[in-house]
């Protein structure tokens, strides 16, 4: 069998993963590698139990995938073979074990209306497209919403700093759709700048040999470079309506940090050793500000994929959000239920992971 | 002209902007440092010793800020220097302890790391490699083993935290040391360790001092000189001995008398305390005239100057001074 699109993705960002786990585990103390044993031994259950509740509750909500499939006309016998090709008339157990080992081999199953197409292989492309939207999108607004919260606890009280609030009220408030559909209108229509709807120029696409699915990897390692100036063409106005939505957060979760960490007595204490005041600000109250602010990254993180498969919908980006939506209509249950399972393992993981930075950044954690 | 003063504050006033209005924390205090002597501060809580701390340091920031005075520093008045030109002062000619050595060192910093960094912020040509050194025999002189030096300071205990932060106001071989309250959260036998090894650095390296605490007996023990502060204002200032055998200002009398029971009289007493609209409009001429045993008629209508009463002994109280002659007479009856 050779290593598909989604396998590749899920190792390479597993590997990411276990990169800055190895250096974390490196650098620490004993104590934080113990615990990085810990949390990474209690993610285990953790995504156990998911796929269980996934697996469960897939099989109590109403409709049944047979007649959804078969309509509610379709004769006895039809609905028998139906359900022994999709595995449903074996007990209980047997499907969970199957569902849990497919699972491990990641093998999903086949989709129930696209004939047999194997799941793993729609996921391959639509996972992709996901990690290229929210990347650089959490990048983004992290980025930006940490140095503008910062900024505003600097001049708490002066004009940039009701300006930063009353921008971040605002854009926390604005419904991801609608601010799509105003990037599209102004930006898009409008000025004709940046185009609206798909990943990439679909002519440019033809030249594009894929690899990973990442458009702006693919071409990096072709060295395709219309493709990629392509792909970040189409990245812009996604990105920035999903970035909008989730800055305001980190903006004011910043700024209420950065504002209590100064009146700290060590702030006070490097003021009064001559420490540079921006050194003041940005290395010793920012690194303590940043600690709660991470904790919010792996809370935020769940915002990001739902705000995700509203942004994809709005611009037709053909990722995991709009594969949920569109599957749900078509009650294709094999492939909303892989759906799901990705989004709660990716979710199990990055608040692993988020937790592990906590206690890195964090010495006095205790463990 | 040279002279023994390694600091010398005139007429230094801070206030704080509130929302009643300017309060004057520190006004018009003046006093000065000599070289290798302990000045004790004492006051209440509340009565500006902080500020005044802080104020030495040009460390008062917005809502506050310095309105008054002059700070002569070797020569220097710190008033005119640039923040930049302060900044540079601070660390290397003045350092300062805090009252609560949990808080005051960066709990995400290693103690090297604050170290080196204090070292290279003010001599930026020295190596990582020499700060770590300096930072290593700087710990050792001051009785920390040099491999704690990678701890955080949660690791520390409260003594050995509060003597890295002697080790932090040292680094660079500063003249001056401002403790505040630094004794307030050790234990009594901690703070006796620390308040000895702060007398033996004063004496080796020809320090001067300042102290500042609520705890007259620790100022009795180990000050060379003592101030007390009421209000804002200078109370009285001399000789460790001439102002503990023979206090002058009525407060300083009050506040020897209760020393046993200190922490009961500020509760009972201190009515100004936290709550900034007393300060807005504090009692007119001496302030402590409302709670004064020897409150006369001339005590609310002027105040008295901060003056020579006997010797190095000042006061500002109108006991010890020549009442101007419009109050002499004024008796009760004679208002009407």
């Amino acid at each position: 069998m050779t290593v598909s699109p989604l396998a590749g993705v899920c190792f390479s960002s597993l590997g990411v993963a276990l990169l800055f786990l190895l250096y974390a585990f490196l650098r620490g103390s004993k104590g934080l590698r113990s615990y990085i044993v810990t949390r990474v031994l209690l993610t285990l259950p953790m995504v156990l139990i998911l796929v269980t509740i996934i697996f469960f509750v897939m099989r109590v909500i109403p409709g049944d995938p047979v007649t959804s499939e078969l309509g509610p006309r379709a004769s006895e016998a039809v609905r028998e073979q139906m359900r022994e090709q999709l595995g449903l008339n074996q007990p209980i157990w047997v499907q969970y074990f199957q569902y849990l080992s497919g699972i491990v081999r990641l093998d999903l199953g086949t989709s129930l209306i696209f004939g047999n197409r194997p799941i793993v292989d729609e996921l391959s492309e639509r996972l992709p497209a996901t990690l290229e939207l929210i990347i650089p999108s959490a990048a983004l607004a992290i980025g930006l919403g940490v140095l503008a919260g910062t900024f505003a606890a600097e001049h708490r009280k002066q004009w940039p700093d009701y300006l930063l609030r009353l921008f971040s009220v605002v854009v926390y408030s604005i419904p991801v759709f609608w601010l799509g559909l105003i990037f599209q209108v102004t930006l898009g229509l409008g000025l004709g700048i940046f185009p609206i709807a798909g990943r990439i120029d679909p002519i440019i696409d033809i030249s594009l040999q894929r690899h990973t699915n990442i458009l702006i990897i693919d071409s990096l390692i072709s060295g395709n470079w219309p493709a990629l100036l392509s792909a970040l063409h189409y990245l812009v106005l996604p990105t920035l309506t999903l970035a909008l939505i989730l800055v305001g957060v980190f903006i004011r979760l910043s700024r209420i940090n950065v504002i209590e960490t100064l009146v700290q007595d060590y702030i006070t204490a490097a003021r009064a050793r001559g420490i540079l005041e921006r050194v003041v600000v940005y290395r010793h109250a920012l690194s303590n500000a940043l600690i709660p602010v991470v904790t919010l990254i792996g809370l935020q993180f769940s915002v990001l994929l739902a705000g995700a498969v509203l942004t994809e919908t709005t611009f037709s980006w053909p990722g995991m959000g709009q594969y949920l939506v569109q599957r749900i209509g078509q009650r294709d249950y094999t492939a909303v239920q892989s759906a799901i399972t990705v989004f709660a393992m990716s979710v199990a993981v990055i608040s692993m992971i988020t937790d592990i930075i906590y206690a890195f950044l964090d010495p006095r954690v205790q463990y | 002209m040279p002279d023994d003063n390694v600091i010398r504050a005139e007429n230094l006033s801070v206030q704080y902007k509130t929302r009643a209005g300017w309060v004057s924390a520190v006004d018009d205090v003046s006093l000065e440092i000599r070289r290798g002597e302990i000045l004790g501060l004492v006051g209440e809580s509340g009565c500006g010793k902080s500020t005044l701390g802080k104020a030495l340091m040009r460390l008062i920031r917005h809502p506050a800020r310095i309105t008054n005075g002059h700070i002569w520093f070797q020569g220097i008045d710190l008033m005119t220097l640039s923040d930049n030109e302060m900044r540079q002062f601070r660390g290397r000619n003045i350092g300062m302890i805090f009252q609560d050595p949990m808080t005051s060192l960066n709990p995400i910093q290693r103690v090297v790391e604050h170290l080196i960094e204090t070292i290279r912020t003010h001599e930026p040509a020295v190596s990582d490699e020499d700060a770590h050194a300096r930072a290593a025999d700087l710990v050792d002189r001051l009785g920390i083993s040099a491999n704690r030096l990678d701890d955080y300071p949660h690791q520390l205990s409260g003594g050995m935290r509060q003597r890295v932060m002697i080790s932090l106001a040292l680094a660079l071989n500063a003249d001056l040391i401002i403790a505040d309250e630094a004794t307030t959260s050790l234990d009594v036998i901690v703070e006796a360790q620390f308040v000895e090894l702060l007398q033996q650095l004063c004496r080796d390296l020809d320090l001067a001092i300042l102290m500042i605490t609520h705890n007259i007996g620790l100022v009795a023990e180990v000050a060379d000189r003592v101030a007390v502060m009421y209000a804002g204002r200078m109370a009285e200032m001399g000789s460790a001995c001439d102002v503990f055998k023979e206090p002058l200002h009525p407060y300083t009398q009050g506040l020897l008398k209760a020393v046993p029971n200190i922490h009961l009289e500020e509760d009972e007493l201190y009515k100004m305390e936290g709550s900034p609209p007393d300060l807005v409009s504090p009692p007119p001429a001496c302030r402590f005239h409302p709670r004064c045993p020897h409150m006369m008629p001339v005590c609310s209508k002027v105040q008295p100057d901060f003056e020579t009463a006997r010797g190095d002994h000042r006061t500002a109280c109108w006991l010890y001074q020549d009442v101007p002659a419009e109050y002499q007479d004024v008796r009760e009856g004679s208002k009407a």
